[in-house]
């Protein structure tokens, strides 16, 4: 760790576009609405750029910490996570907005372990499907334990209650599952059992299920539960191929709830258009392919388990969220990795990035001269 | 590092992850696809019309401004109270304090508060002083939202001329006859709109004064109207009368400039007043004219060539026979006069003979020349045309008593349009009494010129006739008291009997006393016809009109630059002086905004007048009182509301004016706090006069969105 590593250029520079665009779209959706507010127009830009830089800086310290350290915090750290989970559950220990308790106060910004969750998540699955590498396919030991903690988590995160978390954590489970060669019986028997729990979860709670119905039907519901939707869909209408042009948005003006947050892709749809959108997932599709390279160049298995979590994480909360913002997926309240508002969200998808950057830099190493037979076509 | 098995196994599988995710991309960039291209008119019109809200603006409605642009009717934004029981905590309490603030009756407001539970008008377009005291109040719940509210700044002047308006509608008099100028179209505006309501740019609303209602220029000059009405309620009261009309026209121009009846009624409050009072009664009452009549007669007989001037009549002392009937004078005694002098003792059977001399069909064509028994055409409503039958069916003894002035009825605007084709040398003018139609308040639209309508008497005849009732108002004429001192006045008294409906015949008691003139002789400037109804003191016009119209005439006068040809040697008392004092400026020529030609008041060294520029803009008041050597300083922007010196006071040379205009700036400390209220609103009772003139359309929208915009966010701010 004490020799240069090399970073990949390419992880790195698409990962900072997307971070720089992110912030000025934040902005582009924010400025109206938070001045009317406040009176300060730049309040949200002002502290996107202080998680920017705070994002920066754990990244940039991630990558020089060495992920196979990481092996020994992996417990610790998903205990860690499980504590502030219930935390969160704690009346007034939590911040609540908007129905739910997902933050907690740190002093001058509010902290969401279910962020940090994710990641948590990931590294634990890494470190015990990398330790069960040969009992992988029997059940008790590479299926099993991994289920009940995510259960564990899912219980936890679903009494905040945060869906979109939830949801994100299994499909991260069955991926990771899945690619670390559990039975695919297994996979799809328990994925076949979770819909029944999915349906059950979505009719028990009135504001899943109104959500569900404004998704089937945005229009019909378009001035009440389908108004984000609707809002939304017309933005990405309003742009056209080529968008309305930075800042020139409309629906920003508060006609679209969380413009700057969740659905700040729908902002992206309207000012920078079909074009601006697709080039948005390209940048996307980079990051996740470059850590994909790196998880099959990774030294170790850990490394590839880690360097898969991380690029599959962004992958699917990069997938969800733009299905939900363009109505394919029910809206879960998961925000756009990198581009979204919010400090929880960039600290960890950063850190994520500075973990999967050494995995890179850690596999280039050994991969370039040897001559691996792990090669990315 | 992994053994090579478990990781080809391993890359197939994440292939497979990757073809997952790659499927999934390539779905959603479809669905983008679908939604920006495929989609995207029927979304981006669902859009836009969701952001661009259609404004109505209701349209601002005209003013009506007299002919030197004084607003003798205006509309002013005006603040309604509503309340919002709901938000409301002690709704008892609350009434009270409304009840307090806007005199009106606690118990009936606490029944509304409790009935209602999202809304209830509180009181609507309320004062500005008032509306303070609630915003004092500071009570949660209550509301107030800008609507439009018709103001009469002159009061009871003209009032049954302009008559009024109620909700945005023209209900009586010119309001009610120009209704469709006066009241503009429904602007529709486009403004951009965010989810809360608030219009934050507007497209198009700045454009101007469209959709605005029409102004409508009258004929009519506010100062001579307020002589007119003072004078007439003087002669009425003074001569305990049941009522008074006054009718001043320019004989040249036919332009009415006051139109007064008594008793008054106040616009602004119509509804405590009768209807009766509405009625524009110069123009829609017919008396019968009595003496005034044979000044008519003697132009019929003068343009038939009946008879000349220097011609004899033989008054057979006081005493004529007409078939069963015998006409009387009403002083016995006269014998043969010269035709001249007819007029000066009103010999009712000099007229009489006269008039039998011409015959039915010549009077007749004379009289309806002159305009009697027609609508004048002045534009007014319910003008009467009044009672002048066809000759044929004229009995004997009409053709006589028409003579002089009984068995005929006529307007009092009939009797000046009349008398001013005298005074203008033979030609009859049809009464004009709206000169422009303007959009804002400078573009002229529509001008209405002076119509001719030919010339009903040789102007050689107008003279002699003219001369012969200058005879009046001198010594030994029966209406000496119409004389106005340092002018030759031309008139002629009137004292009617008034028909009795109910016993049949004429009234022994009632009578109509009238006199009617021209000033000066010579080149006459007004034409005045006052006729007093049922006078007590005196049934004779020239004791109960003639003062009145001789201090009318010379006030007015004056107001119009006119001074006496002929020194006034010591005259008697002069007490209207005094009303032109408070308008001489009106002397001068007011060409910036072309509303007089009058020549300027002549200026006595060192002491001037101040001129009276309120309702001009800055610039013009500027040019006018920069010409004057004043230093001027100017408070707010918009027209001229008030001047400091008041219009007539003296001013001396490098003297100091201060004008005070429609927008005076708001002091920033009570606009602060509240942003949404104080946008539009007025703290103080000058501000309905200033709205009043406020004529900015954008400004407006503004206002009424500042207004909604704050309901919407009181409303939106309980839910969270």
């Amino acid at each position: 760790m004490e020799e240069r590593q090399k970073v990949d250029p390419v992880l790195f520079f698409a990962v900072l576009s997307l971070v720089a665009l992110g912030v000025v779209m934040v902005y582009s959706a924010s400025a109206v609405f938070v001045e009317s507010k406040t009176g300060d127009s730049l309040y949200y830009l002002k502290r996107q750029l202080i998680n920017v830089a705070l994002g920066l800086a754990v990244m940039l310290g991630a990558m020089r910490v060495g992920y196979q350290r990481l092996v020994r915090w992996a417990y610790p750290l998903l205990l860690g996570v499980v504590v502030l989970l219930v935390l969160v559950l704690i009346p007034g220990v939590a911040v609540r907005a908007g129905g739910s308790s997902r933050w907690l106060p740190l002093g001058v910004m509010n902290f969401q372990p279910g962020e940090l969750a994710k990641i948590a998540f990931v590294l634990y699955l890494a470190c015990s499907l990398t330790r069960k590498k040969d009992r992988i396919q029997a059940f008790s030991v590479g299926f099993l334990p991994h289920l009940l903690v995510c259960g564990v988590l899912l219980l936890l995160l679903l009494g905040q209650p945060d869906f979109g978390t939830a949801a994100t954590l299994t499909l991260i489970l069955f991926f990771m599952l899945f690619v670390a060669g559990t039975r695919v019986t297994y996979i799809a028997v328990a994925g076949l059992a979770a819909l029944p729990m999915a349906y059950g979860l979505i009719v028990g709670s009135e504001y899943r299920m109104r959500r569900l119905l404004a998704f089937l039907d945005p229009w019909a519901h378009r001035f009440d539960i389908g108004y984000q939707i609707s809002e939304s869909l017309m933005s990405f209408g309003s742009g056209g191929l080529w968008g309305t042009g930075l800042g020139e948005g409309k629906h920003k003006l508060f006609f679209l709830p969380a413009a700057h947050t969740d659905f700040i892709f729908s902002q992206v749809g309207e000012e920078l258009g079909f074009v601006g959108a697709v080039a948005v997932l390209a940048l996307f599709a980079v990051v996740v392919w470059r850590g994909f390279r790196a998880a099959l160049r990774s030294p170790d298995l850990f490394g590839t388990y880690l360097a898969f979590g991380l690029a599959a994480l962004i992958a699917l909360q990069t997938l969800v969220n733009v299905g939900v913002v363009t109505g394919v997926l029910p809206t879960k309240g998961l925000t756009l990795p990198f581009m979204s508002y919010g400090g929880s969200s960039l600290l960890c998808t950063l850190l994520a990035m500075g973990i999967l950057m050494d995995i890179s830099a850690a596999g280039g190493e050994k991969a370039d001269p040897g001559g691996s037979k792990v090669t990315w076509p | 590092m992994p053994d090579r098995k478990q990781m080809s196994w391993m890359r197939v599988r994440l292939y497979a992850v990757c073809v997952l995710l790659i499927v999934a991309t390539a779905f959603l960039i479809w669905r983008i696809w679908n939604l920006q291209i495929a989609q995207s008119e029927w979304l981006g019109s669902l859009a836009k019309e969701q952001y661009l809200e259609q404004i109505t603006l209701e349209p601002m409605r005209g003013a009506i401004l007299d002919r030197n642009g004084a607003p003798m009717a205006v509309s002013v934004m005006a603040d309604s109270v509503f309340v919002m029981p709901d938000e409301l905590h002690d709704p008892a309490a609350a009434s009270r304090a409304l009840a307090r603030a806007l005199s009106v009756d606690a118990r009936r407001i606490e029944r509304k508060l409790r009935e209602r539970k999202h809304f209830t008008w509180i009181k609507r377009r309320i004062l500005p002083s008032e509306a303070s005291r609630v915003r004092a109040l500071d009570l949660p719940g209550v509301h107030f939202t800008r609507e439009s509210r018709r103001y009469y700044p002159a009061r009871e002047l003209a009032a049954s001329l302009i008559g009024f308006a109620g909700d945005g509608r023209g209900l009586e008099g010119l309001e009610l006859v120009f209704d469709s100028r006066l009241r503009g179209s429904t602007v529709l505006a486009r403004g951009l709109r965010d989810a809360r309501g608030n219009v934050l740019f507007s497209e198009g609303v700045a454009g101007g004064d469209e959709g605005e209602g029409l102004s409508v220029v009258l004929t009519v000059d506010l100062t001579l109207q307020e002589i007119a009405e003072r004078e007439l309620a003087r002669a009425v009261s003074e001569s305990q009368a049941r009522s008074g009309l006054v009718v001043v026209l320019e004989p040249s121009s036919g332009d009415v400039l006051a139109l007064a009846n008594t008793p008054p009624f106040n616009p602004n409050v119509f509804w405590r007043y009768p209807s009766s009072s509405y009625r524009n009664r110069s123009v829609t009452d017919c008396f019968e004219p009595g003496s005034t009549m044979k000044v008519f007669t003697l132009a019929a007989a003068l343009e038939h060539g009946i008879v000349k001037p220097d011609d004899v009549v033989d008054c057979q002392s006081g005493e004529l026979e007409v078939g069963r009937h015998t006409i009387h004078d009403a002083h016995r005694g006269l014998k043969s006069i010269p035709l001249r002098e007819v007029l000066v003792h009103s010999s009712n059977v000099g007229s009489a003979k006269i008039g039998m001399t011409l015959g039915a069909q010549h009077l007749w064509r004379t009289l309806h020349d002159f305009g009697f028994g027609r609508k004048p055409g002045s534009g007014l409503p319910g003008e009467a045309r009044c009672m002048l039958r066809e000759p044929g069916r004229w009995a004997d003894v009409e053709l006589a008593t028409i003579s002089f002035g009984q068995g005929i009825s006529v307007s009092a605007l009939q009797m000046t349009a009349a008398l001013g084709a005298v005074a203008n040398g033979g030609v009859w003018m049809q009464p004009r009494i709206v000169r422009e139609i303007r959009r804002g308040r400078d573009r002229i639209l529509q001008r209405f010129d002076p119509q001719p309508a030919g010339r009903v008497l040789n102007e050689r005849w107008a003279r002699e006739l003219t001369e012969m009732m200058v005879g009046v108002t001198e010594a030994g004429g029966t209406g000496i008291r119409g004389a106005v001192p340092g002018f030759r006045v031309a008139g002629k008294t009137g004292t009617a009997q008034k028909a009795d409906l109910i016993a049949g015949g004429y009234s022994k008691e009632k009578r109509v006393a009238s006199f009617m003139g021209f000033a000066p002789a010579e080149q006459p400037r007004i034409v005045v016809v006052v006729v007093v109804d049922e006078p007590g003191t005196s049934p004779y016009g020239g004791v109960v009109a003639a003062p009145a119209f001789a201090r009318i005439v010379e006030a007015s006068l004056k107001v119009l630059g006119v001074f006496p040809a002929h020194p006034v040697v010591a005259g008697p008392a002069d007490e209207s002086a005094t009303a032109a004092v408070e308008e001489p400026g009106r002397g001068e020529a007011f060409d910036e905004v072309g509303v007089s030609e009058q020549v300027a008041a002549p200026r006595t060294q060192g002491e001037r007048c101040m001129p009276d520029v309120r309702g001009l803009s800055v610039r013009q008041a500027l040019l006018r009182l920069g010409r004057l050597g004043l230093d001027v300083s100017v408070r707010g922007s918009g027209r001229v509301l008030a001047q400091q010196p008041a219009p007539g006071a003296r001013i001396d040379l490098a003297g100091h004016a201060v004008l005070v205009l429609e927008r005076e700036s708001v002091r920033p400390a009570d606009s602060a706090s509240r942003p949404g209220r104080s946008e539009g609103s007025t703290g103080s009772e000058t501000g309905m006069e200033r709205a009043g003139l406020d004529r900015e359309k954008a400004r407006r929208a503004r206002s009424e969105l500042a207004a909604r915009a704050q309901l919407r966010a009181e409303g939106g701010s309980r839910g969270h």
